[in-house]
């Protein structure tokens, strides 16, 4: 059984490091392209190490040429059955790796410390300033809530200024963008790709972004990756 | 491709769910009749969503507005002791619980190929039989919604055979 990592041109290299259960790594031939499995035993186990497996041999592919990476916990019974399977996505494998043209992911996510943003949300409104000041101390479940959709209203507005700020900053860089599902108290949480010669570029940016918004938000900013959100 | 590094930048995501929601929930996937998927691993990023009740969050909001000095506010000055206290009980603190949750739920499930279990979870795989009830505590809760997601799931995996 083979285990599947990722998409490259033909002449790509190849990687050095093993693959799962530390068995080497090659290209499959697919058309005039290459496909980078390993060997695997049929007893498969999903286990953390694996995952970490199946990242290290595409960072190291991407090295030496654009990579399509395949989701995790891919396998095939042989080449045969792989060449099957993607035969007739050669062409659009082909697109996407033209469409690449050397071009790396990089992830930002940034979750907003909650606090500091009511605080930050309240110091720029005199209004809502006042109105906390006195009604916060009413014990009536009433007013608390009214006091609270207030004051959550208002944080949710500046966290929706904080992120169109984020998108209109990092389009200056990004060749694309694509943002993962919201979640709660994620201010924006993206994918970006972007040509390598512009990460420094992309690291002042995200390095200006993070003091900006100060306390109230912490920063994940990583990469270059494989373009994993880039490829579906 | 070399990039110079950024201290505030790091080669992965890192936390173990943003990992796993880039390498399971992206990239290219072979057609489901001709893959052969690794034992479980469609289910991990099942629980990663979380609905907080608006009432619930318009409280604590209410809760925190009463830690907050409103003075030191407009100075937009700090007021660590404060701060201090909403770390520990405040407004942020039940969503990053949830989320952490789920990263630790995560990890336990890929950790389980360390210790006697290897074997139902592969025969899981190639079967799915409904999975017996486990003994470890910790995963009991989780049990449940873990079942359902995989009863939703179609079966491709007897295809290849």
């Amino acid at each position: 059984m083979l285990c599947v990592y990722g998409v490259v041109r033909a002449d790509h290299p190849g990687v050095t490091t093993s693959g799962v259960h530390g068995r080497p790594t090659r290209i499959a031939p697919l058309g005039d392209l290459g496909v980078i499995v390993s060997d695997v035993d049929d007893e498969l186990l999903a286990r953390r190490r694996d995952v970490e497996v199946h990242l290290t041999v595409l960072e190291f592919a991407m090295k030496h040429g654009d990579v399509l990476p395949f989701r995790f916990g891919m396998a095939v019974a042989d080449e045969d059955a792989l060449v099957v399977a993607l035969e007739e996505s050669v062409p659009r494998f082909r697109a996407l790796l033209d469409a690449l043209g050397g071009r790396v992911q990089m992830t930002l996510k940034v979750v907003r410390d909650d606090f500091e943003s009511m605080r930050a949300a309240i110091a720029r409104d005199a209004r809502l300033r006042r109105y906390v000041e006195r009604g916060r101390d009413s014990t009536v479940i009433a007013d608390r809530i009214a006091l609270g959709a207030e004051v959550a209203n208002a944080v949710d507005e500046l966290t929706e200024r904080d992120a169109q700020v984020i998108l209109d900053r990092l389009e200056t860089v990004a060749d694309a963008i694509r943002p993962n599902p919201p979640a709660p108290s994620v201010v924006a949480s993206l994918a970006l790709l972007v040509r390598p010669q512009r990460v420094p570029e992309l690291d002042s940016l995200v390095e200006d972004l993070r003091q900006q918004l100060g306390t109230r938000a912490t920063f994940n900013y990583a990469g270059p990756m494989p373009p994993y959100s880039f490829v579906a | 491709m070399t990039v110079q590094s950024y201290a505030g930048r790091a080669p992965r995501p890192s936390s173990l769910a943003d990992v796993l929601e880039l390498v399971l929930d992206k990239g290219l996937v072979i057609d489901a009749y001709v893959r052969v998927s690794l034992v479980g691993i469609e289910l991990l990023t099942i629980d990663a969503r979380i609905v907080v009740a608006s009432v619930d969050t318009y409280l604590r909001f209410a809760e925190a507005t009463n830690r907050l000095d409103i003075q030191a506010a407009s100075n937009a000055e700090g007021l660590p002791q404060l701060i201090e206290d909403m770390t520990e009980k405040g407004a942020s603190s039940k969503t990053r619980g949830a989320l952490s949750g789920v990263a630790e739920e995560v990890s336990g499930w890929f950790g389980r190929g360390e210790d006697d279990e290897d074997e139902d979870s592969r025969r899981d795989g190639e079967r799915r039989p409904r999975r017996p009830a486990r003994s470890g505590a910790s995963r009991r809760g989780r049990d449940n919604s873990r079942e359902n997601a995989r009863r939703r799931r179609p079966s491709n995996e007897d295809e290849e055979e």
